[in-house]
Protein backbone atom coordinates (compact mmCIF):
# COMPACT_ATOMS: atom_id res chain seq x y z
CA UNK A 1 0.00 0.00 0.00
CA UNK A 2 2.82 2.53 0.86
CA UNK A 3 5.07 0.39 -1.92
CA UNK A 4 7.07 3.18 -3.69
CA UNK A 5 6.26 5.65 -0.79
CA UNK A 6 9.43 6.32 0.72
CA UNK A 7 9.82 7.94 4.48
CA UNK A 8 7.01 5.77 5.73
CA UNK A 9 7.43 5.70 9.92
CA UNK A 10 7.93 2.46 11.28
CA UNK A 11 6.08 3.59 13.96
CA UNK A 12 2.95 4.74 11.83
CA UNK A 13 3.14 1.49 9.54
CA UNK A 14 2.86 -0.75 12.97
CA UNK A 15 -0.16 1.49 14.28
CA UNK A 16 -1.30 1.33 10.27
CA UNK A 17 -1.21 -2.45 10.59
CA UNK A 18 -3.20 -3.02 13.79
CA UNK A 19 -5.50 -0.22 12.76
CA UNK A 20 -6.38 -2.28 9.57
CA UNK A 21 -6.23 -5.59 11.10
CA UNK A 22 -3.36 -6.90 8.91
CA UNK A 23 -1.78 -8.24 11.98
CA UNK A 24 -4.60 -10.68 12.49
CA UNK A 25 -4.85 -14.38 10.89
CA UNK A 26 -6.22 -14.10 7.00
CA UNK A 27 -9.27 -16.42 8.19
CA UNK A 28 -10.15 -13.79 10.46
CA UNK A 29 -9.94 -11.29 7.96
CA UNK A 30 -11.66 -12.79 5.15
CA UNK A 31 -14.52 -13.53 8.06
CA UNK A 32 -14.33 -10.41 9.55
CA UNK A 33 -14.63 -8.80 5.90
CA UNK A 34 -17.58 -10.81 5.01
CA UNK A 35 -19.50 -10.27 8.07
CA UNK A 36 -19.53 -6.49 7.13
CA UNK A 37 -20.20 -7.24 3.79
CA UNK A 38 -23.25 -8.57 4.97
CA UNK A 39 -24.26 -5.64 6.83
CA UNK A 40 -23.22 -3.67 3.85
CA UNK A 41 -20.04 -2.52 4.64
CA UNK A 42 -17.93 -3.01 1.49
CA UNK A 43 -14.77 -1.86 3.90
CA UNK A 44 -12.92 1.76 3.07
CA UNK A 45 -11.13 3.03 -0.36
CA UNK A 46 -7.72 4.77 0.34
CA UNK A 47 -7.09 5.59 -3.16
CA UNK A 48 -10.64 6.86 -3.66
CA UNK A 49 -10.48 8.23 -0.18
CA UNK A 50 -14.38 6.70 1.06
CA UNK A 51 -16.48 3.81 1.42
CA UNK A 52 -16.62 1.43 -1.26
CA UNK A 53 -20.58 1.74 -1.05
CA UNK A 54 -20.84 5.34 -1.35
CA UNK A 55 -17.87 5.17 -4.65
CA UNK A 56 -19.94 2.27 -6.19
CA UNK A 57 -23.25 4.32 -5.82
CA UNK A 58 -21.69 7.00 -6.68
CA UNK A 59 -21.74 6.03 -10.34
CA UNK A 60 -24.38 3.98 -10.36
CA UNK A 61 -26.90 6.67 -11.69
CA UNK A 62 -24.31 6.98 -15.01
CA UNK A 63 -24.28 3.10 -15.81
CA UNK A 64 -27.53 2.96 -14.99
CA UNK A 65 -28.39 5.73 -17.94
CA UNK A 66 -26.13 4.17 -20.05
CA UNK A 67 -27.23 0.95 -19.85
CA UNK A 68 -30.76 1.26 -19.24
CA UNK A 69 -30.86 3.19 -22.53
CA UNK A 70 -29.17 1.10 -24.90
CA UNK A 71 -31.25 -1.84 -23.26
CA UNK A 72 -34.50 -0.54 -24.44
CA UNK A 73 -32.90 0.40 -27.67
CA UNK A 74 -31.35 -2.64 -28.22
CA UNK A 75 -34.69 -5.02 -27.15
CA UNK A 76 -36.75 -2.70 -29.30
CA UNK A 77 -34.60 -2.76 -32.12
CA UNK A 78 -33.69 -6.28 -31.95
CA UNK A 79 -36.90 -8.03 -30.97
CA UNK A 80 -38.46 -6.08 -33.78
CA UNK A 81 -36.07 -7.03 -36.63
CA UNK A 82 -35.76 -10.40 -35.30
CA UNK A 83 -39.60 -10.74 -35.34
CA UNK A 84 -39.68 -9.49 -39.57
CA UNK A 85 -36.71 -12.03 -40.15
CA UNK A 86 -38.79 -14.77 -38.96
CA UNK A 87 -41.58 -13.80 -40.45
CA UNK A 88 -39.96 -13.65 -44.14
CA UNK A 89 -38.06 -16.56 -43.15
CA UNK A 90 -35.10 -18.11 -46.25
CA UNK A 91 -36.55 -14.39 -48.11
CA UNK A 92 -34.29 -11.18 -48.93
CA UNK A 93 -35.00 -9.32 -45.97
CA UNK A 94 -34.21 -12.01 -43.79
CA UNK A 95 -30.80 -12.46 -45.52
CA UNK A 96 -30.12 -9.10 -44.85
CA UNK A 97 -30.42 -8.89 -41.74
CA UNK A 98 -29.43 -12.09 -40.81
CA UNK A 99 -26.16 -11.15 -42.28
CA UNK A 100 -26.11 -7.67 -40.51
CA UNK A 101 -26.50 -8.97 -37.10
CA UNK A 102 -23.79 -11.60 -37.60
CA UNK A 103 -21.43 -8.46 -38.62
CA UNK A 104 -22.29 -6.21 -35.71
CA UNK A 105 -22.57 -9.18 -32.89
CA UNK A 106 -18.45 -9.81 -34.77
CA UNK A 107 -17.66 -6.35 -34.40
CA UNK A 108 -15.48 -5.78 -30.75
CA UNK A 109 -17.36 -3.03 -28.66
CA UNK A 110 -14.71 -0.57 -28.08
CA UNK A 111 -13.19 -0.31 -31.53
CA UNK A 112 -17.08 0.68 -33.36
CA UNK A 113 -16.74 2.88 -30.72
CA UNK A 114 -13.46 4.35 -31.68
CA UNK A 115 -15.16 4.61 -35.54
CA UNK A 116 -18.20 6.43 -34.31
CA UNK A 117 -15.93 9.04 -32.68
CA UNK A 118 -13.80 9.87 -35.46
CA UNK A 119 -16.35 9.67 -37.92
CA UNK A 120 -19.50 11.56 -35.80
CA UNK A 121 -17.25 13.93 -33.21
CA UNK A 122 -13.62 13.87 -34.69
CA UNK A 123 -14.60 14.55 -38.71
CA UNK A 124 -18.17 15.72 -38.51
CA UNK A 125 -18.37 17.62 -34.99
CA UNK A 126 -22.08 16.74 -34.33
CA UNK A 127 -21.52 15.38 -31.36
CA UNK A 128 -18.55 15.12 -28.36
CA UNK A 129 -16.18 12.53 -28.36
CA UNK A 130 -16.66 11.77 -24.60
CA UNK A 131 -17.33 12.46 -21.02
CA UNK A 132 -20.98 13.02 -19.82
CA UNK A 133 -21.19 16.90 -19.52
CA UNK A 134 -19.61 19.62 -21.24
CA UNK A 135 -17.20 21.51 -19.18
CA UNK A 136 -18.86 24.59 -20.43
CA UNK A 137 -22.06 25.35 -22.25
CA UNK A 138 -25.51 25.52 -21.11
CA UNK A 139 -25.47 22.24 -19.41
CA UNK A 140 -28.93 20.61 -18.48
CA UNK A 141 -29.98 17.15 -19.48
CA UNK A 142 -30.44 18.12 -23.20
CA UNK A 143 -26.35 18.13 -23.02
CA UNK A 144 -26.43 14.64 -21.24
CA UNK A 145 -28.43 13.55 -23.94
CA UNK A 146 -25.69 14.81 -26.31
CA UNK A 147 -22.97 12.75 -24.43
CA UNK A 148 -25.69 9.80 -24.66
CA UNK A 149 -25.92 8.83 -27.78
CA UNK A 150 -22.39 7.52 -29.47
CA UNK A 151 -21.94 5.07 -26.46
CA UNK A 152 -25.35 3.96 -25.75
CA UNK A 153 -25.74 3.46 -29.75
CA UNK A 154 -22.57 1.41 -29.41
CA UNK A 155 -23.75 -0.47 -26.53
CA UNK A 156 -27.07 -0.81 -28.15
CA UNK A 157 -25.88 -2.07 -31.51
CA UNK A 158 -24.18 -4.77 -29.90
CA UNK A 159 -27.31 -6.53 -27.35
CA UNK A 160 -29.37 -5.37 -30.62
CA UNK A 161 -27.41 -7.85 -32.73
CA UNK A 162 -27.42 -10.62 -29.84
CA UNK A 163 -31.13 -10.29 -29.50
CA UNK A 164 -31.93 -10.01 -33.27
CA UNK A 165 -30.30 -13.72 -33.42
CA UNK A 166 -32.30 -14.96 -30.53
CA UNK A 167 -35.11 -13.64 -31.65
CA UNK A 168 -35.62 -14.75 -35.05
CA UNK A 169 -34.77 -18.84 -34.12
CA UNK A 170 -37.01 -18.47 -31.27
CA UNK A 171 -39.93 -17.22 -33.56
CA UNK A 172 -39.11 -19.29 -36.18
CA UNK A 173 -39.01 -22.55 -33.91
CA UNK A 174 -42.47 -20.89 -32.55
CA UNK A 175 -43.58 -20.68 -36.08
CA UNK A 176 -43.91 -24.12 -36.70
CA UNK A 177 -46.08 -25.51 -33.68
CA UNK A 178 -48.98 -27.06 -33.75
CA UNK A 179 -50.50 -23.66 -31.82
CA UNK A 180 -49.82 -21.86 -34.84
CA UNK A 181 -50.91 -24.24 -37.72
CA UNK A 182 -54.71 -24.12 -35.41
CA UNK A 183 -54.49 -20.71 -35.31
CA UNK A 184 -54.16 -20.07 -38.89
CA UNK A 185 -56.96 -22.74 -39.39
CA UNK A 186 -59.27 -20.68 -37.21
CA UNK A 187 -58.95 -17.83 -39.90
CA UNK A 188 -56.80 -15.66 -37.53
CA UNK A 189 -54.65 -12.93 -39.78
CA UNK A 190 -50.97 -13.61 -40.58
CA UNK A 191 -50.02 -10.68 -38.11
CA UNK A 192 -51.82 -12.14 -35.80
CA UNK A 193 -50.48 -15.18 -35.31
CA UNK A 194 -47.23 -13.44 -35.49
CA UNK A 195 -47.54 -10.69 -33.06
CA UNK A 196 -50.30 -12.54 -30.52
CA UNK A 197 -49.31 -16.15 -30.64
CA UNK A 198 -45.96 -16.82 -32.13
CA UNK A 199 -43.79 -13.89 -30.23
CA UNK A 200 -44.75 -14.08 -26.67
CA UNK A 201 -43.63 -17.83 -26.73
CA UNK A 202 -40.24 -16.54 -28.61
CA UNK A 203 -39.96 -13.73 -25.72
CA UNK A 204 -38.59 -16.06 -23.17
CA UNK A 205 -35.24 -17.02 -24.73
CA UNK A 206 -34.66 -12.90 -25.31
CA UNK A 207 -35.63 -12.73 -21.37
CA UNK A 208 -32.71 -15.21 -20.85
CA UNK A 209 -30.59 -13.39 -22.97
CA UNK A 210 -31.10 -9.83 -22.01
CA UNK A 211 -31.26 -10.29 -17.86
CA UNK A 212 -27.65 -12.51 -18.91
CA UNK A 213 -26.62 -9.46 -19.99
CA UNK A 214 -28.06 -6.97 -17.25
CA UNK A 215 -25.89 -9.21 -14.90
CA UNK A 216 -22.50 -8.89 -16.57
CA UNK A 217 -23.10 -4.84 -17.20
CA UNK A 218 -20.63 -3.80 -14.63
CA UNK A 219 -17.99 -5.31 -16.81
CA UNK A 220 -19.69 -5.69 -20.29
CA UNK A 221 -19.62 -1.67 -19.75
CA UNK A 222 -16.31 -1.43 -18.95
CA UNK A 223 -15.09 -1.34 -22.48
CA UNK A 224 -17.80 1.19 -23.53
CA UNK A 225 -17.31 3.60 -21.22
CA UNK A 226 -13.45 3.35 -21.58
CA UNK A 227 -13.82 4.41 -25.05
CA UNK A 228 -16.22 7.21 -24.32
CA UNK A 229 -15.22 8.58 -21.18
CA UNK A 230 -18.48 7.71 -19.61
CA UNK A 231 -18.06 7.97 -15.88
CA UNK A 232 -19.64 4.68 -14.85
CA UNK A 233 -19.16 1.61 -12.63
CA UNK A 234 -17.00 0.32 -15.56
CA UNK A 235 -15.14 3.18 -15.58
CA UNK A 236 -14.26 2.98 -11.81
CA UNK A 237 -13.63 -0.56 -12.40
CA UNK A 238 -10.90 0.52 -14.96
CA UNK A 239 -9.64 2.82 -12.38
CA UNK A 240 -9.01 0.90 -9.62
CA UNK A 241 -7.64 -1.99 -11.54
CA UNK A 242 -5.07 0.38 -12.49
CA UNK A 243 -4.68 1.96 -9.06
CA UNK A 244 -4.60 -1.51 -7.77
CA UNK A 245 -6.95 -0.47 -5.35
CA UNK A 246 -7.68 -3.80 -4.10
CA UNK A 247 -10.84 -3.14 -1.22
CA UNK A 248 -12.99 -1.45 -4.56
CA UNK A 249 -11.99 -4.58 -6.70
CA UNK A 250 -13.02 -6.60 -3.88
CA UNK A 251 -16.70 -4.83 -3.55
CA UNK A 252 -16.85 -4.20 -7.47
CA UNK A 253 -16.47 -8.46 -7.60
CA UNK A 254 -19.11 -8.97 -5.05
CA UNK A 255 -21.07 -6.38 -6.10
CA UNK A 256 -21.47 -7.78 -9.54
CA UNK A 257 -21.72 -11.37 -8.38
CA UNK A 258 -24.73 -9.94 -6.26
CA UNK A 259 -26.09 -8.35 -9.91
CA UNK A 260 -25.79 -11.68 -11.39
CA UNK A 261 -28.04 -13.33 -8.81
CA UNK A 262 -30.53 -10.43 -9.12
CA UNK A 263 -30.61 -10.60 -12.92
CA UNK A 264 -31.52 -14.23 -12.55
CA UNK A 265 -34.34 -13.86 -10.12
CA UNK A 266 -35.63 -10.81 -12.36
CA UNK A 267 -35.63 -13.76 -15.82
CA UNK A 268 -37.55 -16.14 -13.35
CA UNK A 269 -40.25 -13.35 -12.85
CA UNK A 270 -40.53 -12.25 -16.34
CA UNK A 271 -40.85 -16.08 -17.39
CA UNK A 272 -44.02 -16.33 -14.66
CA UNK A 273 -45.36 -12.79 -16.43
CA UNK A 274 -44.60 -14.44 -19.93
CA UNK A 275 -45.72 -18.18 -19.54
CA UNK A 276 -48.80 -18.82 -17.36
CA UNK A 277 -47.77 -22.47 -16.93
CA UNK A 278 -44.70 -21.59 -15.22
CA UNK A 279 -46.84 -19.55 -12.52
CA UNK A 280 -47.58 -22.65 -10.41
CA UNK A 281 -45.64 -22.96 -7.17
CA UNK B 1 -22.55 -36.19 -37.57
CA UNK B 2 -20.89 -36.09 -40.63
CA UNK B 3 -18.82 -33.44 -42.41
CA UNK B 4 -20.59 -33.96 -45.68
CA UNK B 5 -23.41 -31.40 -45.20
CA UNK B 6 -20.86 -28.19 -43.68
CA UNK B 7 -19.21 -27.95 -46.99
CA UNK B 8 -22.65 -26.97 -48.24
CA UNK B 9 -23.37 -24.55 -45.61
CA UNK B 10 -22.14 -21.13 -47.01
CA UNK B 11 -21.34 -19.87 -43.36
CA UNK B 12 -19.29 -22.72 -42.70
CA UNK B 13 -17.50 -22.00 -45.68
CA UNK B 14 -17.06 -18.96 -45.17
CA UNK B 15 -15.62 -18.68 -41.99
CA UNK B 16 -13.24 -21.56 -42.69
CA UNK B 17 -12.03 -19.49 -45.37
CA UNK B 18 -11.75 -16.16 -42.96
CA UNK B 19 -9.83 -18.36 -40.61
CA UNK B 20 -7.58 -19.66 -42.82
CA UNK B 21 -6.77 -16.86 -43.70
CA UNK B 22 -5.69 -15.44 -40.16
CA UNK B 23 -3.49 -18.90 -39.73
CA UNK B 24 -1.62 -17.93 -42.83
CA UNK B 25 -1.06 -14.49 -41.32
CA UNK B 26 0.30 -16.10 -38.02
CA UNK B 27 2.81 -18.11 -39.98
CA UNK B 28 3.49 -15.77 -42.49
CA UNK B 29 4.50 -13.62 -39.11
CA UNK B 30 6.89 -16.69 -37.80
CA UNK B 31 8.35 -17.20 -41.12
CA UNK B 32 9.17 -13.56 -43.09
CA UNK B 33 7.35 -10.30 -41.13
CA UNK B 34 10.10 -8.10 -39.81
CA UNK B 35 10.48 -6.71 -36.33
CA UNK B 36 6.78 -5.71 -34.82
CA UNK B 37 8.45 -3.61 -32.37
CA UNK B 38 11.54 -1.68 -35.02
CA UNK B 39 10.77 1.52 -34.72
CA UNK B 40 11.45 3.69 -37.66
CA UNK B 41 11.56 8.00 -38.79
CA UNK B 42 8.38 7.34 -40.28
CA UNK B 43 5.85 8.75 -37.87
CA UNK B 44 2.26 7.89 -38.27
CA UNK B 45 2.96 7.42 -42.20
CA UNK B 46 0.18 6.63 -44.23
CA UNK B 47 -0.24 4.08 -46.19
CA UNK B 48 2.29 3.61 -48.72
CA UNK B 49 5.07 0.91 -50.65
CA UNK B 50 7.13 0.71 -47.89
CA UNK B 51 4.25 0.38 -45.36
CA UNK B 52 1.27 -0.66 -46.88
CA UNK B 53 -0.84 -0.49 -43.85
CA UNK B 54 1.21 2.93 -42.63
CA UNK B 55 2.86 3.08 -39.51
CA UNK B 56 1.98 4.19 -35.69
CA UNK B 57 2.83 7.05 -33.46
CA UNK B 58 6.72 4.85 -32.85
CA UNK B 59 6.72 5.09 -36.53
CA UNK B 60 6.64 0.91 -36.41
CA UNK B 61 4.62 -0.77 -39.28
CA UNK B 62 1.09 -1.81 -38.70
CA UNK B 63 1.03 -4.49 -41.42
CA UNK B 64 4.02 -6.59 -39.72
CA UNK B 65 2.29 -5.88 -36.26
CA UNK B 66 -1.30 -6.91 -37.55
CA UNK B 67 0.65 -10.23 -38.61
CA UNK B 68 2.45 -10.82 -34.98
CA UNK B 69 -0.89 -9.69 -33.73
CA UNK B 70 -2.75 -12.83 -35.67
CA UNK B 71 -0.38 -15.69 -33.30
CA UNK B 72 -1.50 -13.98 -30.27
CA UNK B 73 -4.83 -13.87 -30.83
CA UNK B 74 -5.31 -17.36 -32.28
CA UNK B 75 -2.93 -18.74 -29.70
CA UNK B 76 -5.14 -17.77 -26.93
CA UNK B 77 -8.35 -17.61 -28.96
CA UNK B 78 -7.60 -21.59 -29.75
CA UNK B 79 -6.13 -23.21 -27.01
CA UNK B 80 -8.54 -22.03 -24.19
CA UNK B 81 -12.04 -23.60 -26.02
CA UNK B 82 -9.92 -26.42 -26.63
CA UNK B 83 -9.28 -26.89 -22.96
CA UNK B 84 -12.46 -26.13 -21.67
CA UNK B 85 -14.24 -28.41 -24.12
CA UNK B 86 -12.36 -30.92 -23.01
CA UNK B 87 -12.69 -30.48 -19.25
CA UNK B 88 -16.21 -29.55 -20.02
CA UNK B 89 -17.28 -32.57 -21.77
CA UNK B 90 -15.24 -35.27 -19.66
CA UNK B 91 -17.75 -33.14 -16.44
CA UNK B 92 -20.32 -32.90 -17.98
CA UNK B 93 -21.12 -36.43 -19.44
CA UNK B 94 -19.86 -37.73 -15.84
CA UNK B 95 -22.29 -35.40 -13.79
CA UNK B 96 -25.47 -36.39 -16.62
CA UNK B 97 -24.31 -39.83 -17.11
CA UNK B 98 -23.57 -40.72 -13.22
CA UNK B 99 -26.53 -38.62 -11.80
CA UNK B 100 -26.72 -38.53 -8.05
CA UNK B 101 -24.86 -36.75 -5.85
CA UNK B 102 -21.60 -36.40 -8.19
CA UNK B 103 -24.16 -34.55 -10.33
CA UNK B 104 -25.27 -32.59 -7.70
CA UNK B 105 -21.55 -31.53 -6.40
CA UNK B 106 -20.40 -30.95 -10.13
CA UNK B 107 -23.69 -28.75 -11.53
CA UNK B 108 -23.18 -26.79 -7.97
CA UNK B 109 -19.67 -26.48 -9.23
CA UNK B 110 -20.17 -25.07 -12.72
CA UNK B 111 -22.72 -22.56 -12.08
CA UNK B 112 -20.99 -21.21 -9.08
CA UNK B 113 -17.65 -20.29 -11.53
CA UNK B 114 -20.59 -18.98 -13.62
CA UNK B 115 -21.75 -16.30 -11.47
CA UNK B 116 -18.97 -14.12 -12.02
CA UNK B 117 -17.88 -12.71 -15.23
CA UNK B 118 -14.64 -13.87 -16.44
CA UNK B 119 -13.83 -10.31 -18.00
CA UNK B 120 -13.68 -9.20 -14.79
CA UNK B 121 -11.60 -11.99 -13.47
CA UNK B 122 -9.19 -11.80 -16.35
CA UNK B 123 -9.06 -7.87 -15.60
CA UNK B 124 -8.10 -7.94 -11.79
CA UNK B 125 -6.01 -10.93 -12.44
CA UNK B 126 -4.14 -9.14 -15.59
CA UNK B 127 -3.92 -5.90 -13.11
CA UNK B 128 -2.53 -7.60 -10.24
CA UNK B 129 -0.24 -10.57 -11.93
CA UNK B 130 0.26 -9.38 -14.92
CA UNK B 131 -1.52 -10.05 -18.35
CA UNK B 132 0.70 -13.19 -19.47
CA UNK B 133 -0.46 -14.79 -22.60
CA UNK B 134 -0.36 -18.46 -20.86
CA UNK B 135 -2.71 -16.33 -17.60
CA UNK B 136 -5.01 -15.02 -19.72
CA UNK B 137 -6.00 -18.26 -21.59
CA UNK B 138 -5.67 -20.22 -18.57
CA UNK B 139 -8.69 -17.85 -16.62
CA UNK B 140 -10.70 -17.89 -19.66
CA UNK B 141 -10.35 -22.22 -20.20
CA UNK B 142 -11.67 -22.60 -15.94
CA UNK B 143 -14.47 -19.92 -16.46
CA UNK B 144 -15.69 -21.53 -20.46
CA UNK B 145 -15.30 -24.73 -19.44
CA UNK B 146 -18.62 -24.58 -17.02
CA UNK B 147 -21.15 -23.52 -19.73
CA UNK B 148 -19.91 -26.47 -21.94
CA UNK B 149 -20.29 -28.74 -19.09
CA UNK B 150 -23.86 -27.39 -18.49
CA UNK B 151 -25.08 -27.90 -22.32
CA UNK B 152 -22.68 -31.67 -22.38
CA UNK B 153 -24.77 -32.90 -19.11
CA UNK B 154 -28.10 -31.92 -20.30
CA UNK B 155 -27.46 -34.22 -23.46
CA UNK B 156 -26.36 -36.92 -21.16
CA UNK B 157 -29.17 -36.80 -19.02
CA UNK B 158 -31.73 -37.44 -22.39
CA UNK B 159 -29.07 -39.81 -23.62
CA UNK B 160 -28.35 -42.35 -21.13
CA UNK B 161 -32.32 -43.58 -21.21
CA UNK B 162 -32.38 -44.39 -24.55
CA UNK B 163 -32.15 -47.66 -25.97
CA UNK B 164 -29.31 -47.99 -27.78
CA UNK B 165 -27.50 -47.52 -24.41
CA UNK B 166 -29.95 -50.05 -22.73
CA UNK B 167 -28.39 -52.41 -25.44
CA UNK B 168 -25.09 -51.79 -25.05
CA UNK B 169 -24.88 -52.41 -21.57
CA UNK B 170 -27.16 -55.60 -21.41
CA UNK B 171 -24.10 -56.70 -23.82
CA UNK B 172 -22.06 -56.24 -20.93
CA UNK B 173 -20.66 -52.79 -22.06
CA UNK B 174 -18.94 -50.96 -19.08
CA UNK B 175 -19.75 -47.52 -18.19
CA UNK B 176 -16.55 -46.42 -19.80
CA UNK B 177 -17.30 -48.63 -23.34
CA UNK B 178 -20.59 -46.44 -23.39
CA UNK B 179 -19.78 -42.86 -22.40
CA UNK B 180 -16.53 -43.05 -25.49
CA UNK B 181 -17.87 -45.14 -27.72
CA UNK B 182 -21.51 -43.53 -27.68
CA UNK B 183 -22.15 -40.40 -25.99
CA UNK B 184 -18.82 -38.88 -26.62
CA UNK B 185 -19.77 -38.85 -30.10
CA UNK B 186 -23.19 -37.53 -29.92
CA UNK B 187 -22.36 -35.01 -27.95
CA UNK B 188 -19.52 -33.90 -29.93
CA UNK B 189 -21.06 -31.52 -31.95
CA UNK B 190 -22.32 -29.55 -29.36
CA UNK B 191 -19.55 -29.24 -27.99
CA UNK B 192 -18.03 -27.63 -31.61
CA UNK B 193 -20.69 -25.49 -31.84
CA UNK B 194 -20.35 -23.93 -28.00
CA UNK B 195 -16.51 -24.21 -28.20
CA UNK B 196 -17.01 -22.06 -31.71
CA UNK B 197 -18.16 -19.34 -30.36
CA UNK B 198 -16.10 -19.22 -26.96
CA UNK B 199 -13.34 -19.24 -29.35
CA UNK B 200 -14.93 -15.73 -30.89
CA UNK B 201 -15.67 -14.54 -27.36
CA UNK B 202 -11.72 -15.57 -25.95
CA UNK B 203 -10.39 -13.33 -29.36
CA UNK B 204 -12.63 -10.34 -28.03
CA UNK B 205 -11.25 -11.04 -24.53
CA UNK B 206 -7.94 -11.10 -25.34
CA UNK B 207 -8.04 -7.93 -27.27
CA UNK B 208 -10.34 -6.23 -24.60
CA UNK B 209 -7.90 -6.63 -21.95
CA UNK B 210 -4.97 -5.47 -24.13
CA UNK B 211 -7.26 -2.39 -24.94
CA UNK B 212 -7.57 -1.98 -21.29
CA UNK B 213 -3.61 -1.96 -20.48
CA UNK B 214 -3.32 -4.99 -18.58
CA UNK B 215 -2.73 -7.43 -21.47
CA UNK B 216 0.72 -9.49 -22.46
CA UNK B 217 3.23 -6.28 -23.22
CA UNK B 218 5.76 -8.74 -24.66
CA UNK B 219 3.78 -10.11 -27.69
CA UNK B 220 2.00 -7.54 -30.00
CA UNK B 221 -1.93 -7.56 -29.23
CA UNK B 222 -4.38 -6.13 -32.12
CA UNK B 223 -5.89 -4.66 -28.42
CA UNK B 224 -3.23 -2.78 -27.45
CA UNK B 225 -2.80 -1.47 -31.15
CA UNK B 226 -5.95 0.00 -30.92
CA UNK B 227 -5.83 1.55 -27.69
CA UNK B 228 -2.30 3.15 -29.13
CA UNK B 229 -4.68 4.41 -31.75
CA UNK B 230 -7.19 6.77 -29.82
CA UNK B 231 -5.29 9.23 -29.44
CA UNK B 232 -4.64 9.21 -33.14
CA UNK B 233 -8.42 9.08 -34.17
CA UNK B 234 -8.84 11.87 -36.16
CA UNK B 235 -5.14 12.49 -37.48
CA UNK B 236 -4.09 8.86 -38.64
CA UNK B 237 -7.32 6.50 -39.21
CA UNK B 238 -5.04 3.58 -40.75
CA UNK B 239 -3.92 2.75 -37.45
CA UNK B 240 -7.31 1.81 -35.50
CA UNK B 241 -9.11 0.79 -39.02
CA UNK B 242 -6.91 -2.17 -39.76
CA UNK B 243 -5.90 -3.76 -36.53
CA UNK B 244 -10.04 -3.19 -36.06
CA UNK B 245 -10.90 -5.28 -39.41
CA UNK B 246 -8.35 -8.07 -38.69
CA UNK B 247 -10.15 -8.58 -35.43
CA UNK B 248 -14.07 -8.72 -36.71
CA UNK B 249 -12.74 -10.84 -39.13
CA UNK B 250 -11.35 -13.45 -36.60
CA UNK B 251 -14.17 -13.16 -34.44
CA UNK B 252 -16.31 -13.02 -37.83
CA UNK B 253 -14.93 -16.13 -39.10
CA UNK B 254 -15.13 -18.10 -35.43
CA UNK B 255 -19.12 -17.06 -35.09
CA UNK B 256 -19.60 -18.03 -38.77
CA UNK B 257 -17.81 -21.38 -38.03
CA UNK B 258 -20.36 -21.69 -35.29
CA UNK B 259 -23.20 -21.09 -37.32
CA UNK B 260 -22.54 -23.23 -40.11
CA UNK B 261 -21.65 -26.25 -37.50
CA UNK B 262 -24.65 -25.15 -35.50
CA UNK B 263 -26.90 -25.62 -38.91
CA UNK B 264 -25.49 -28.53 -40.33
CA UNK B 265 -25.66 -30.67 -37.37
CA UNK B 266 -28.89 -28.88 -36.24
CA UNK B 267 -27.58 -27.97 -32.69
CA UNK B 268 -29.16 -25.93 -30.27
CA UNK B 269 -26.94 -23.62 -27.64
CA UNK B 270 -29.64 -21.35 -25.86
CA UNK B 271 -27.54 -19.15 -24.10
CA UNK B 272 -24.09 -18.09 -25.31
CA UNK B 273 -22.86 -17.05 -21.74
Amino acid sequence: MLAGQSGADPEYLALLRTRLQLDRPLPYQVASYLRDAAQGDLGFSLVQGRPVRDAIAGRLAASALLSGTAFVLAALLGIGLGVIAAARRGGAVDGAISVCSLLAFSLPVFWLGQLLVALFAVRLHWLPAGGMRSADGPGGSLDVVRHLVLPASTFALLLAALVVRVTRTATAEALGEDYVTSARAKGASERRVLLRHALPNALRPVVTVLTGYLGIILTGAVLVETVFVWPGLGRLLYDSVLSRDTPMLAGMLLFSAALVVCANILADLLYRLLDPRTRFG
Amino acid sequence: MTLRPLLGSYRFVLGALFLLLVLLAALAASLAAGDPFQTSETILGGPSWSHPLGTDELGRDVLTRILHGAATALQVALAAPLVAGAVGTVVGLAAGYFGGLLDDVLLKLMELTLVVPRFLIALVAGAFFGGHLWLIGAILAATFWPSTGRLVRAEAISLREREFVEASRSLGASDVWILSRHLLLLVAPVVAVNSSFQAGQAALIEAGLAFLGVGDRNVVSWGAMLADAQSYLGTAWWTSVFPGIALALLILALNLLGDGLADSWNVRTRTRV
